[in-house]
């Protein structure tokens, strides 16, 4: 046992860098199932935090509670320092979700529109810009992803790796603070794994945004994890990547099951 | 943008289509705005019209040439039904209007008999000639009067 | 077992409430929404034209058969009273009063309401709709609003033109396939039909069936659970729901309206 370095509970986390979003005893039931049971964490700003767990283990249901998409049975969501979201009412959400960006596993593109106007929707609705400003703030974001002559394509149209790079487009076009990625990894090849973190990590250099990904993919995670929220039994472990390496806790194992180096 | 142009044609063409149909129901069946056009308005009065009601046709010789407009009581209290023709119908003034029936149980309607005249009625004319509706439940208990009367 | 049948019944009354509640309170949305914010007329005209004109040959289609057979039943039956000059008053007045607003709904409901609910489903199930909220788009306005408005706009007018094409059927009828009168088919349908009474109570019909369909199976749709089942089951929920409504209403719009 050594739980120093792996924090199980909530507590003045991060030390070099500060916490740009605070869990703290988050208790949700789905109908008679408890999916948490007291789950405390921290989000390091500008750093990349993976939530890490089994199927099931709830996951994407935290993602979608900072994204304001579901609200906790009980428990605070703090995002700097101050505003908690599970009590905002719907004009503050909107406000607060302004600052974020949200990547989905599936990438939520809408079907019915081409990749072009599926990331221009967010800047025609909400941004002053007219379309040509508009045109080359897409074109500049595209190129930052990788994303090339796909302008006119449906959703549909796209392979996988191209669907996450519009997902991730998608959800940059707005300059977000904080960046949910919901299983960015899933459904891809190894190579294409590869490019797609290389891709998340140099955006997160590069935009130095708050980035929160759930995945289950545990060799990306340790490459490039700032922060790793391992998920188990409606608990949260929280802790810099080499803390779980140097894991004591039995739970920590069972999840990894040797799978790390 | 050419898909959605054309689409857009599609979608302005049903609209169309579909008030059309709207438009037709309305006006030439349900009888809106008909008979303001420079319709010919003639008088009738009569003892009796039975089951005769406003929008019924009016024919000459089995060719519907109009409608009637209103029917209402004049101070004589004799029914007084005012038809809206159309004015291309060239009818002399001692033409006369009988009150018939389609088949035996069919709707009324007002069948105008053209007279011999070299005048010509005109807008708001009045038909002196009328003939009113058989009522059929008064023949029959005529008739059945009289049956017994010859006993 | 007589429990668990009472158990069943009160289990589907109870749910039943719960929809009505449910559905009363999305219309309101929907209603706020249409009052609070400007058309989006692109949406619009694209909705028109999956919901409109791809029903369109289904409901021009069932107008001429459900004429032809409604002419050729008026005319065996009438020539019995020798009254078979009545012929376009009984199929225009069956067709204006009932048939054309009842059946449209109906055919709209199978063509359109299902894939209105499915596609709405599978916007749900592919998180599109939480996609739309992340980006403080207000997916009623975007997605529902659109759709709901283009059903209620096409009903009358399909209505309309099935009735068209009904009246059409029933003059092939009795007048070129049977010999009857030309100008009688017309002349006895237009003394039949009355203005207010046959042409407006159509109207209302077909429009309030329009607002019916439209926010059952935007409704269906949005509130579907969120995996394969779920869309189906919306799917199917949204067919049901609208074709009873849809008769329950015709019902007293009747009553009401006297015809």
């Amino acid at each position: 046992m050594e739980p120093s370095k792996i924090e199980s509970s909530s507590g003045p986390a991060g030390v070099v860098s500060p916490v740009h979003i605070e869990v703290e005893g988050l208790r949700f039931n789905r109908g008679e199932r408890p999916i948490f049971r007291d789950v405390s964490c921290g989000f390091l700003r500008d750093r990349i935090n993976v939530i890490l767990g089994g199927s099931g283990s709830g996951k994407t249901t935290l993602l979608r509670m900072l994204g304001c998409l579901l609200r906790p049975d009980s428990g605070a969501i703090r995002v700097d320092d101050d505003l908690d979201l599970t009590r905002l009412g719907s004009s503050e959400i909107k406000a607060y979700r302004r600052h974020v960006g949200m990547m989905f596993q599936g990438g939520a593109l809408l079907d019915s529109m081409s990749v072009f106007d599926n990331a221009a929707l967010p800047l025609r609705e909400h941004s002053p810009l007219d379309e040509a400003e508009i045109a080359r703030e897409i074109r500049h974001v595209f190129d930052s992803v990788g994303l090339d002559g796909v302008d006119d394509l449906l959703p549909a149209e796209l392979s996988g790796g191209m669907k996450k790079r519009a997902a991730l487009a998608r959800a940059l076009v707005t300059a977000p603070d904080i960046l949910l990625c919901d299983e960015p990894f899933s459904g891809l090849d190894p190579a294409t794994v590869r490019l797609v973190e290389s891709l998340l990590v140099d955006v997160n250099e590069r935009l130095g945004v708050t980035m929160v990904i759930a995945s289950h993919h545990v060799a990306s995670t340790f490459r490039m994890a700032g922060r790793i929220v391992l998920l188990v039994e409606g608990e949260a472990l929280s802790g810099a990547p080499d803390a779980f390496r140097d894991h004591a806790d039995p739970r920590v194992e069972e999840f990894f099951a040797g799978d790390l180096v | 943008m050419a898909g959605s142009g054309m689409r857009d044609l599609v979608v302005g063409l049903f609209v169309l289509a579909g008030l059309a149909a709207l438009a037709y129901l309305s006006i030439t069946l349900g009888g809106v705005g008909t008979g303001v056009a420079g319709g010919l308005q003639l008088v009738a009065t009569f003892d009796e019209v039975g089951g005769l009601r406003a929008r019924a046709p009016v024919v000459v010789g089995g060719v519907k040439i109009g409608q009637i407009e209103t029917i209402s009581l004049d101070e004589d209290l004799r029914a007084r039904v005012v038809m809206d023709v159309s004015p291309d119908v060239a009818l002399p003034t001692d033409t006369s209007a009988s009150i018939l029936t389609s088949g035996v149980l069919g709707d009324m309607y007002i069948a105008l008999e053209p007279g011999a005249e070299e005048d010509l009625l005109k807008d708001g004319d009045e038909i002196d000639y009328t003939q009113s509706a058989v009522v059929l439940e008064r023949l029959i208990g005529k008739m059945i009067q009289n049956l017994g009367a010859s006993e | 077992m007589t429990g668990g049948g009472v158990t069943r019944l009160g289990r589907g009354a109870t749910r039943m409430v719960f929809d009505l509640g449910g559905l009363t309170r999305f219309g309101a949305q929907v209603a706020d929404s249409l009052r609070r914010r400007p058309l989006r007329l692109r949406r619009l005209a694209d909705e028109m034209f999956t919901i409109g004109v791809l029903s369109l040959s289904i409901v021009l289609l069932s107008g001429l058969l459900v004429g032809l057979v409604l002419g050729l039943q008026g005319h065996t039956t009438l020539v019995r009273f020798g009254a078979e000059d009545t012929l376009g008053a009984v199929v225009g007045l069956v067709l204006i009063r009932e048939l054309g607003p009842v059946l449209t709904a109906l055919l709209v409901t199978g063509r359109a309401g299902s894939a209105v609910a499915a596609e709405i489903g599978a916007m749900v199930v592919t998180e599109q709709l939480d996609g739309l909220r992340m980006m403080s788009v207000d997916p009623i306005d975007f997605v529902v609003k659109p759709k709901a408005l283009a059903m209620v706009l096409s009903m009358p007018l399909l209505s309309a033109l099935f009735i068209v094409m009904g009246v059409f059927g029933g003059w092939l009828v009795g007048v070129v396939f049977v010999g009857g009168d030309p100008g009688l088919y017309l002349s006895s349908l237009e003394s039949a039909v009355r203005f207010r009474e046959d042409i407006g109570g159509s109207l209302l019909k077909a429009f309030v069936f329009g607002v019916l369909v439209a926010l059952i199976s935007t409704w269906r749709g949005f509130t579907c659970r969120p995996n394969a089942a779920g869309v189906s089951a919306a799917t199917t929920a949204t067919v049901v729901m609208s074709s009873v409504a849809t008769l329950i209403f015709d019902y007293f719009i009747t009553a009401l309206w006297r015809f």
